[in-house]
Order: C-alpha cells, then structure tokens, then sequence
C-alpha cells in the first residue's frame, strides 16, 4: 500500500513539474508570418520606381483610372481621371494592416475618397451612400507587377499594376484626352448613337460621368440591351464585361477620334474599321416597347423638366417657371367622351406650405402603331394656364402631340425615354 | 496509519501543485494586438504631439480607423490639411476660455482623452446627419471635417456647438444638475426631429434636438449660450411667446448657477470670453 502511494506522488510529482520549456509550436507565430507579409507588400508597392497605375471598378458601376506613388514614410501620391480636377497629384496617407485580410487602406481623404463620399452632391451617388465604392481594400493576389485588390466594405475592384516611365508620365493624362474627346458625342443633336463595324450596327448609349455604356440589339423582334462598366484608355475605352451577342464580341473601342466636320466618331473595334453616328430611328424598334409603357401599373411617371431637343435640355425652359417641381404623365388619367385619355400635368411647389399643386395639364388620347409608335392625340387643355405660363405650355403641347408620336426606349427598369419619331431629335426622360 | 499517509499525501500534493511552476509570468495583453500600426511621423502628428497630447494627454485620431465609428455607416476620411485648422480653432475657442476662467487643470482633467475626425457627415435613415458623437466621456467623435474653414463662421459654430454640447454631458455625468431643471419643459420627445425649430422654441426648447431628453437639453442650452453668446440667446428669448420666456428663463439660471456651485465657473464670464475667441479666429 505504501509503495502504491508512493509511486503515485512520484506520477503526481512529475506530472505537474515544471515544464522549463515556454516556446511554442516549431515555426513562425501568426502575427510574425503577418507582419512579415505587410512589410513585403509595403517594400513592393514602394519600390516601383514609378509607381503604379491602377483601375478602380466601384461596385455601384462606372470605372476609373489611378496613378500611384506609395512612399516608406506612409504617404501615397495619387491622380486620377474622376474628373479634369483630379489629374492633378493629390498627397494623403495610407497604411498597411491586418484587417480581416492584410489590408491596404487609404486612410485620409484623397481622389479616390470622391467615389465612395457619402455626400452625394461630391460622389455623385446616393445620399448617404456615395457611389458603393470602397477606399479599405484587401489583397486578393499579388504578383511582382500586378495586384489585385476587393473593397472591404463594398467590394470594388481595384487592380495596380506596375507602371512603367513613360506610363507614369501620361496615364492619366491620356485618359484625360479621352474623355475630352468622348465629350464630343454632346454636340451629337439625335437621340441614337450608332455604332457601326463592318456589316454589324447596334445603338449605344454611354454615360461619360459615370462610366457605362449600353448596347442595344435584337433578339428575333425584341429589343435586347446590355450595359457594362468600362474606364478610358489611351484613345479608347475598355469594357469591364465583354459584349459577347449578335455575333460580335467587344472587350474595348480603340482609336476613337472625333472628326468635327462629318459630326462623328471614327474607331477601332478589334482591328476591324468602325464608325459612331448620330441616327434619326432606333436600329430595331421593339414593337411592342409602346404598349408596354403605357400599360405600366404605375400611378404616373415624372419628368425632371421639358423636353430635350437638338440636344438643349429642357428647351422649353419650364424649370424657369415659378415654382415649377416636374412634369408628370399619367396614362389613362381619365374618360371623356368614352374614350380614355392621358394627361401631361404640371406640378408646383405651393409656395405657402410644403406641398404639390397640380393647376393645369394637357390632355391627349394615345394610339398606338403597327411599327411600334405612340402617338399623342391633343384633346385639349385642364385648368387654369398662368399668362406667364403660356408659351412654354403652348410649345410643350406642340411637341407633345407631334402627329409622328414617340419611339419608347427602356432605358432600365424604372426609366423610359419617349423620342420623337419625326427625327429623333426631341425626347423626354421618364422615370417612375 | 492509513489515514495520516492519506493526509500526508494530501499535503505533499499540495505542496507540489504549488511549488510546481514558481516561473509562471505575468499574462502579457500587449500581445493581444497582433499586428499594431507602426505609423509614420508626419507634420500633422508633430503639431498634435506638442499641441494636444503634452499639455492635455488628447489624442487625436485624424487617419481613419473603421473600429472607432459606427460599421453600418458610409463615411470618408478627413482631409489632412484640414486637421491643423480645426484642432487650432478648437484650442482656441474651447479650451482657452475654459482654462482662463476655471485654471490650468480644468480640462486636463475633465476633457475627453481622445478626438476622432471624420471628413464626412454620418448620415441618419431618416436624412438628418450625425455632427458629433461621445462615448462616455472618453472620446468625442466630430464629423463632416472635410467643410471647414475657419472664415466660416457658421460652420465654426456648428462644431463648437457640438463639443460644448459633449463636454456638457461629461461635466453632468461628473457632477449632477439639480432635478428640477427636467421639470420646466417636461414634453420630451424622442421623434425630436419631425418638429421645426420653432415649434421647439414655442415649447421652451433651445433647439430641436434638445427636445430628445433632459440631459440634451441642459447640454442644449450651455452650448447654445456660449456659442451663440448672450445676445444669441437673448434674441431666442426675446422672439419666444410671452409665457415660455420664463421657462428660458429658469433653465438659464439653473445652468448658470450649477456652473458657480458645482465648478466655481462664472458662466457669463465664460460666455463672454468664448464670443470674443470665435470672434478673434
């Protein structure tokens, strides 16, 4: 018995003797193997001797071109092509850390903060919200001469990619010259584009502020679009997703150039020859687009302003009008003679409260026709119509009851523009 | 016999649990922070260094951290060259007249340890926006940075407004106020803000938002009286319907007097030096 016990303090007493040795498992820790992965990441983005260059995809849509300079004393060079003001070098700060990820952030403000500002009047975005953008990214994968990165809290794309002098000299400069040249698609007076290469044509549609463009084609007699992100090149644009349809497969336009005598666009899509005009009809009228529109259940659909025509917007200058708050349509707004009819109303500010007036509008009866137009039939004048008022109601009406009607363009899922059939040269945005 | 080795046993076990590991240290928490920010020095941080975190041991955390502000909010980083005007403009306007009327170790020892700056507003779901926030009396976070300007009086105002507004809560939370300040305007509202500011002011409120609670409203009325000065309030005042100038009134004084009582500050004296710092920027 003696000895059992023994023998069990001496198991006791080894058991809890002291164990000398405090090290851990063989290897690095995980914060030695993170640090270490900061500080290679730190070394590479400022050791390129010029930087890096980098395109920005805010997962709220448009793309955008970047020049950075990183520096060991945590500052970041950067100049952009957001807007004319931001190819200027901006200096801030950033830092590398382990977030969830290891993590590059630019943690004070610069240009690329303007995307992601929750000021929308700056980002252009959404009250609160910005442009969906990010300015915390992690590192997805990383190469000697290209890193990928995601936003941290949106998800945006941001990819660097070592650059070279002379790209360090001209990147954003070149894209710049792009968007200037683009910007020449304003003095386009019609509502179409029309892309043509070759025996392909197709109407688009793009967006130089933020940065998308559309493609519309046709599917047997529907009307298809498709709409992408894309960012300036050196002369041309690149798409974030392919257009891959209609036969055609497009990852970017080259060579744009804008000939100021013919008013349009010469360029290079995939080495082929191709061309951007302004058009007079849609390429492929979606017959039944009109129908669809005015059938939308819908209450009624809103207008900014008066309509655009040879490229003036709101030319009938109703925004001028005292008060004036928007135009609404409502289709089938009521019966009169048994027919029903629809109704363009103006609406005001009361000036005395915070409230709509809707004093006067003007009604029309639709028809609709065999090639896919809405026409507008006046039927006459609701309500009292102010003296001041007069002619811009009197034009708006004219304009609106044009005999030839309307092509109805989907623009998305809440929005219709209504052009004019007689020229495509007048139209109005709606949305709902 | 048995019983005594038992015991021994016992004994000797407990003797050896305890000496066994005598080279126990002590738990080392810095080590938590795995990967801590090795910053780089930059002018900013000089001035703040000599400015705020030697004479008032203030932090002022200017480069953004995602930890210090609310996650489910979009918010942008400051403008670094906004941060020197803004921290001057509040040495100036709050802690100098602070330390002219109540000595050197007033704000050492009240004020709030630590500043985060946030370029942005915080924008609320209901479309108001967020100008400062403070937790506990440690830290006091100001937003919307990226506007200011120190010619821009207005703005100027709306900051200060707002760190009077969280010093006031630090200096309750020390110090009580007497309850019978919650009793003048008792029609406290959290939905504050569907109401105009003349409505509040009809009610006996210095402001909207001091509507919310009586704590807001006492922090309300100090910061509105020394921002906006004595002829601010007195305007207010005087524009109020005749039967809610005495509530003012009484709160006034109830906000004067525990300024005398419970920190021996002459609030009128404070006001007046606060007017001519904003005045002097």
């Amino acid at each position: 018995m003696r000895k059992i016990l023994f023998i069990c303090l001496l198991v006791v007493t080894s058991l809890t003797a002291c164990e000398k040795d405090n090290e851990p498992a063989p290897g690095e820790r995980p914060e030695e193997r993170l640090n270490k992965t900061l500080s290679e990441y730190k070394t590479q983005l400022t050791a390129a001797p010029f930087g890096w260059k980098a395109t920005l995809y805010p997962a709220g849509g448009g793309g955008y071109n970047f020049l950075f300079r990183f520096t060991e004393d945590d500052r970041v060079t950067m100049s952009s092509d957001i807007s004319p003001a931001t190819a200027s070098a901006m200096e801030s700060t950033y830092r590398l850390k382990v977030m969830q990820r290891p993590s590059l952030l630019f943690d004070t403000y610069s240009h690329l903060h303007i995307l992601a500002d929750p000021d929308e009047r700056i980002s252009g975005g959404v009250r609160g919200q910005g442009r969906f953008s990010d300015f915390e990214f992690s590192f997805t994968e990383v190469t000697p001469d290209v890193i990928t990165l995601v936003g941290n809290t949106k998800g945006s794309k941001l990819v660097l990619t070592r650059a070279t002098q002379a790209e360090a000299e001209s990147y954003i400069a070149n894209a710049t010259a792009t968007a200037q040249s683009l910007a020449n698609m304003s003095r386009f007076t019609s509502y179409f584009k029309r892309l043509t290469i070759g025996s392909s044509a197709f109407d688009i549609n793009v967006d130089l502020t933020y940065r998308t463009i559309t493609f519309t084609y046709s599917e047997g007699d529907v009307a298809k679009t498709f709409t992408t992100s894309f960012i300036f090149s050196n002369g041309g644009i690149l798409l974030q997703d392919p257009f891959a349809a209609a036969g055609v497969s497009i990852t970017s336009l080259d060579a744009i150039q804008y000939n100021g005598t013919s008013n349009s666009f010469t360029l290079s899509v995939g080495g082929q020859a191709a061309t951007i005009q302004e058009a007079g009809r849609p390429i492929k009228v979606d017959i039944q687009a009109a129908r669809n529109f005015h059938n939308d259940p819908t209450e009624y659909w809103v207008a900014a302003g008066g309509f655009t025509i040879n490229g003036v917007e709101d030319a009938h200058n109703l925004r001028a009008l005292s008060n004036f708050y928007q135009l609404s349509f409502w289709a089938n707004y009521d019966v009169y003679n048994n027919r029903n009819y629809d109704l363009m109303g103006f609406l005001f500010l009361d000036p005395t409260g915070p409230s709509l007036e809707l004093p006067y509008g003007i009604a029309a009866t639709p028809s609709f026709t065999a090639d896919g137009r809405i026409v507008f039939t006046l039927l006459g004048t609701l309500g009292t119509i102010p003296e001041a008022h007069q002619a811009a109601v009197t034009a708006t009406l004219q304009q609106w009851t044009d005999n030839q009607g309307y092509y109805i363009i989907r623009t998305n899922e809440f929005s219709v523009d209504l052009v004019s059939a007689r020229d495509g040269k007048a139209w109005l945005s709606l949305f709902k | 016999m048995k019983k005594n080795l038992n015991k021994l046993l016992l004994l000797l076990l407990t003797t050896s649990l305890a000496v066994s590991c005598s080279k126990e240290e002590d738990v080392e928490i810095a080590n938590i922070n795995f990967t801590p920010d090795k910053l780089a020095s930059s002018a900013v941080d000089t001035w703040l260094l000599e400015n705020y975190v030697k004479p008032y041991n203030i932090e002022v955390k200017y480069r953004f951290d995602r930890y210090e502000v609310a996650l489910d909010r979009v918010l942008s980083p400051v403008q670094e060259n906004k941060v020197i005007p803004v921290m001057e403009t509040i040495k100036h306007t709050w802690i100098t007249p602070y330390e002219a009327e109540a000595g050197p170790t007033f704000i050492k020892r009240l004020s709030p340890k630590q500043f985060v700056l946030v370029g942005s507003p915080s924008y609320n779901e209901n479309g108001t926006i967020v100008l400062g926030t403070a937790e506990g009396g440690r830290t006091i976070t100001l937003f919307v940075i990226n506007r200011f300007a120190k010619t821009e009086k207005g703005e100027v105002r709306e900051i200060l407004n707002t760190i009077h507004h969280e010093f006031g809560h630090i200096l309750h939370q020390t110090i009580m106020y007497p309850e019978t300040y919650k009793s003048i305007t008792p029609s406290y509202t959290a939905s504050w803000n569907d109401y105009s500011l003349a409505d509040a002011r009809s009610r006996g409120f210095i402001t909207q938002y001091a509507r919310n609670i009586p704590d807001d409203d006492f922090v309300e009325m100090i910061a509105f009286m020394l921002v906006e000065g004595k002829e601010g309030f007195e305007a207010v005042v005087n524009n109020a319907p005749a039967e809610v100038r005495p509530l003012f009134r009484q709160k006034e004084q109830i906000v004067v007097q525990y300024f005398k009582d419970a920190w021996n500050i002459d609030f009128y004296s404070l006001q007046a030096r606060t007017q001519t710092a904003i005045a002097t920027l």
